[in-house]
């Protein structure tokens, strides 16, 4: 079982609804990046413009250089995949922010720990499905397993050949991305 | 009350009082720790917005107002003390009781704004206030210029009792014309309406693309639900000149015969002189006032006549001088074209029935009546002269023409970051002998208050039944109120048993009012009660189902017909089609003006990170935009040497404000955009207040409050200005909040 997310960006709004919410769930406060951000890029020429808006959120990378930087063992991979923070043996170097190609680590608890999305590890193991998916108002994220085939998930990455997000690092994310017609290399960090 | 537990209620955010997102708010020793969208409630169906998100904050902000406040000192000095709350309502009570025995009901005004929902429980609470007191000087800021002027139109031409709403369900075609496409609250209709049919639009709409409609954005700026290569087109129109863009494609649609031939002759009356007037407004004129190539407005035109599931969703945005050209050409086309009341088309929504209390209006004198201020716009008049209009009310109090009202309630609005003219908001609130504001946290207009009663949240307060469709669903109390701050509807029955009306206020008690309110339903609030989670679903009735329901439209108006040629603005001395005027601050009616003032600029008013003019200092919210924006193209950013982030000054002919440049491409190069509303810091952010007058944050000071349609009020949105790099705003000390 591998853990995994598809970010369908024909549905996003880029309402922020999932970045607010992640707080409201986990109680992140103002003033930290959060575990999920959203690009707003702009290509072309005016009037001739193409306006693109999704989330960022941990890649659930299968080689996360987030955990291979870390000289204290407190990156994790679960069994299921799921790349997350050990906070009792993170020392706050923010090695790992710098390491991840996404941006999308941070320093939490006042820049005292390293956080990151870790799918709402809580939950799924609950039987639910990560916050972020059940809140978003236009069900833009769809979370599932990989390894089934049978999966919404596998089923949809498949037919709609979903991509990735910056390849050229092969850390594997498992996170993709589905109707996404803009160069995802031009993003910055 | 348990101390851990899982309340089920509706989201404060969009407004209280009216049918909201429901919210599972998980308490944990006493005290709110997250709230999640209710999966049973069929709005949001589980989903919430970043504002619902934000309850938390909305709940425990230490920005709150706690306790009554009363003025020391002078008025606009934001200078308070601490009172008890029954001294502050023996106080209100007594200048109410004196105004109306020495004055005369009509001299007191009540005026509510967004916050609490139109038509739901406080606004009739509210209205039947003031009726029982004699009085009609009812007044909201906002509807005047954005909801009621268009309304008037539509119902005169076309009927109903309402817009005839976008059926966004069973569309092909969708026509998204200076909305902000749900970006209000995207888990529901937003803030930019008060329709409730259709709420989750954002979703709806991205549900019909995926079956293949296209989605039209008309709107100077790329708005987000046409991204992600969802827009078929976007037509970025001049500000203000959506009138003659919806001329032109009537002319098209007349002249290649695509019009619904059956439908026009049996239902609408002067097709050939409106045929015979559209013949001056061919796409090649238009082309010239849009900006929009004249081969499209012909593209679009065919589109639509000829797509026959197709609808166009006007918001409220299009505040004109020049209203009555775009509303009436909207409705025109929507009926030529056979789109009424028809799936896929612009429909009138009914519930299966109304919830309410009389709002005793035998009560209101008839001198009340007469006298009621704004009587001289034609909306007023021709409604019955039900409420006050509020740019009239600024006027009578400014400058006491006709009378200067004496006393006035405001609940949950902020007139001077929201109304036009802030200027003349001060300078008509001073005159007052008595104001009382009603509000969760301490804005610009409270500083001008004499009386500050702070208010609960929709988490702390009682029971707020309300109806969607068919669905009943009720708000109820999660956590008791926080400090002194008490519910608005509590506060105003108080005030109404201290004024002796109690026999017409249930005796003061809350839930016979509340039964009251759902007894046209045949509920009780036990047996709503009982079904806190789901609500209640009540039986469709066949009208509610049904389309084509033309002959029951239309029989309020003349002849049962469509009035393609409008007899009642005919009557008031205006020709009876729409005739393009444009905005009187546009570089083409004003040409030596744009010489001083070469943009255009206008402002948007739904978000999905603020509402109007509160929420601001909601960490969370705040967070993701920290200053007020007005949106540049990069060019023309770069022409005045402006850069991202840079603040910049923004000079009309009426006043300066200042914003934020944010770069953004997909927005007219000719045209700033900014928001309105901004005013609030935010304390745990280190962002302090700015000022809602001259060289603050408020586009309000922008626009020429003359600028008026003299038949439906509605004010213009739209001016001309320059813009330089500034430095940031002035700070604005924080109000006293007598803590």
């Amino acid at each position: 079982m591998a853990y995994g997310l598809l970010v369908d960006v024909s549905k996003c709004t880029g309402c922020k609804s999932c970045v607010v919410g992640c707080k409201n769930w986990h109680g992140i406060p103002a003033g930290e990046q959060g575990r999920i951000k959203i690009v707003d890029l702009t290509a072309g020429d005016y009037p001739n413009v193409s306006r693109w808006i999704f989330p960022l959120m941990c890649m659930q990378c299968d080689y996360p250089p987030c955990v291979s930087v870390c000289r204290f063992g407190a990156g994790l991979i679960d069994k299921h995949g799921i790349v997350s923070v050990d906070r009792n043996k993170c020392v706050g170097c923010e090695l790992c922010t710098l390491a991840c190609p996404y941006g999308v680590r941070f320093m939490g608890q006042k820049g005292k720990v390293a956080d990151g999305c870790d799918l709402c590890i809580d939950r799924v193991q609950e039987g639910q499905m990560p916050y972020c998916v059940d809140t978003c108002p236009t069900d833009a994220l769809i979370f599932g397993d990989l390894d089934d085939p049978q999966s919404a998930l596998a089923g949809l990455i498949r037919h709609e050949k979903a991509q990735p997000l910056k390849k050229k690092y092969r850390t594997h994310p498992k996170v993709f991305y589905v109707n996404l017609h803009h160069d995802p290399s031009s993003l910055s960090q | 009350m348990e101390s851990n537990r899982v309340v089920p209620t509706m989201c404060h955010g969009c407004s209280y009082g009216g049918y909201n997102c429901g919210i599972l708010a998980h308490v944990r020793e006493g005290r709110i720790a997250r709230v999640e969208g209710n999966p049973s409630h069929p709005l949001n169906n589980g989903k919430l917005c970043a504002k619902g998100q934000s309850a938390v904050q909305w709940v425990y902000n230490d920005n709150r107002l706690k306790y009554p406040l009363l003025r020391k000192g002078k008025r606009g000095d934001g200078n308070f003390v601490r009172i008890s709350w029954d001294k502050a309502m023996e106080i209100t009570a007594g200048h109410i009781r004196e105004t109306r025995e020495r004055y005369g009901p009509e001299y007191i005004i009540l005026s509510k704004g967004q916050s609490s929902s139109w038509g739901g429980l406080h606004h009739l609470l509210w209205i039947r206030f003031m009726h029982a007191l004699g009085s009609v000087t009812f007044s909201n800021w906002g509807p005047s210029v954005c909801y009621a002027p268009q309304l008037m139109y539509h119902k005169q031409l076309i009927g109903g009792p309402t817009y005839a709403r976008p059926d966004y369900d069973h569309a092909d075609l969708i026509l998204e014309w200076f909305t902000g496409g749900g970006k209000g609250g995207p888990a529901r209709g937003g803030a930019e309406t008060l329709d409730t049919n259709f709420r989750s639009i954002p979703r709806k709409i991205i549900e019909r693309l995926k079956k293949g409609a296209k989605l039209v954005i008309i709107n100077p700026q790329l708005i987000s639900i046409g991204a992600n290569g969802r827009a078929y087109k976007w037509l970025p129109v001049r500000p203000g000149t959506d009138g003659a863009l919806a001329l032109a494609m009537i002319h098209v649609i007349l002249k290649e015969e695509l019009y619904d031939k059956e439908f026009v002759s049996q239902w609408c009356e002067g097709f050939k002189a409106l045929a015979d007037h559209v013949e001056q407004y061919d796409p090649a004129w238009a082309e010239t006032i849009t900006g929009i190539p004249a081969e499209e407005i012909e593209e679009l035109a065919r589109l639509y006549a000829t797509t026959k599931r197709a609808c166009i969703r006007v918001s409220e945005a299009p505040q004109k001088k020049d209203l009555r050209s775009f509303a009436m050409a909207v409705p025109i086309l929507m009926a030529i074209t056979g789109h009424l009341d028809r799936p896929g088309g612009n429909i009138w929504f009914f519930p299966p029935g109304r919830l309410g209390f009389s709002t005793l209006s035998g009560k209101v004198s008839r001198t009340a009546r007469e006298r009621v201020l704004g009587a001289d716009i034609f909306c007023i008049r021709s409604s019955g002269r039900n409420s006050a209009f509020s740019h009239s009310v600024i006027s009578a109090l400014a400058t006491g023409k006709p009378y200067r009202p004496k006393a006035m309630l405001i609940f949950g609005s902020n007139p001077l970051s929201t109304a036009r003219n802030p200027r003349l908001v001060t300078e008509a609130l001073q005159r007052l002998e008595f104001l009382a504001v009603v509000d969760v946290v301490p804005t610009p207009t409270t500083r001008y208050a004499d009386l500050i009663l702070p208010a609960a949240t929709r988490y702390e307060c009682s029971y707020q039944p309300s109806l969607w469709e068919n669905h009943l669903a009720m708000s109820r109390k999660v956590i008791d109120p926080l400090w002194e701050t008490r519910d608005e509807l509590e506060i105003t029955l108080d005030l109404a048993c201290r004024l002796g009306m109690e026999q017409d206020f249930w005796e003061g008690r809350y839930d016979a009012m509340v039964n009251d309110f759902l007894e046209p339903l045949g509920v009780t609030l036990d047996q709503l009660e009982q079904h806190a989670l789901e609500g209640l679903y009540l039986p469709r009735t066949k009208w509610m189902d049904r389309r084509e329901r033309f002959k029951e439209l239309f029989k309020d108006l003349p002849n049962g017909k469509i009035q393609l040629s409008n007899r009642i603005v005919q009557d008031e001395g205006f020709e009876p089609f729409p005739v393009y005027r444009g905005e009187p601050e546009d570089p083409l009616n004003a040409p030596e003006l744009a010489e001083a003032f070469p943009l255009m600029f206008t402002d948007e008013h739904s978000d999905y990170i603020n509402h109007h003019s509160w929420m601001r200092d909601l960490p969370w919210l705040r967070e993701i935009r920290e200053h007020p924006v007005a949106k540049i193209h990069p060019a023309t950013a770069e022409k005045y040497h402006v850069r991202n982030g840079d603040w910049i000054e923004i000079v009309s002919p009426h006043g300066k404000m200042k914003a934020v440049a944010q770069l953004f491409p997909s927005i007219r190069p000719d045209t700033v955009m900014a928001q309105h509303g901004w005013w609030q810091g935010c304390k745990s952010l280190d962002i302090p207040e700015t000022s809602p007058l001259e060289d603050g944050t408020n586009p309000n000071v922008l626009y020429g409050w003359d600028h008026m349609d003299p038949l439906s009020g509605d004010i213009t949105k739209n001016t001309l200005v320059r813009i330089a790099k500034t430095s940031p705003p002035e700070r604005i000390s924080p109000m006293e909040k007598g803590i």
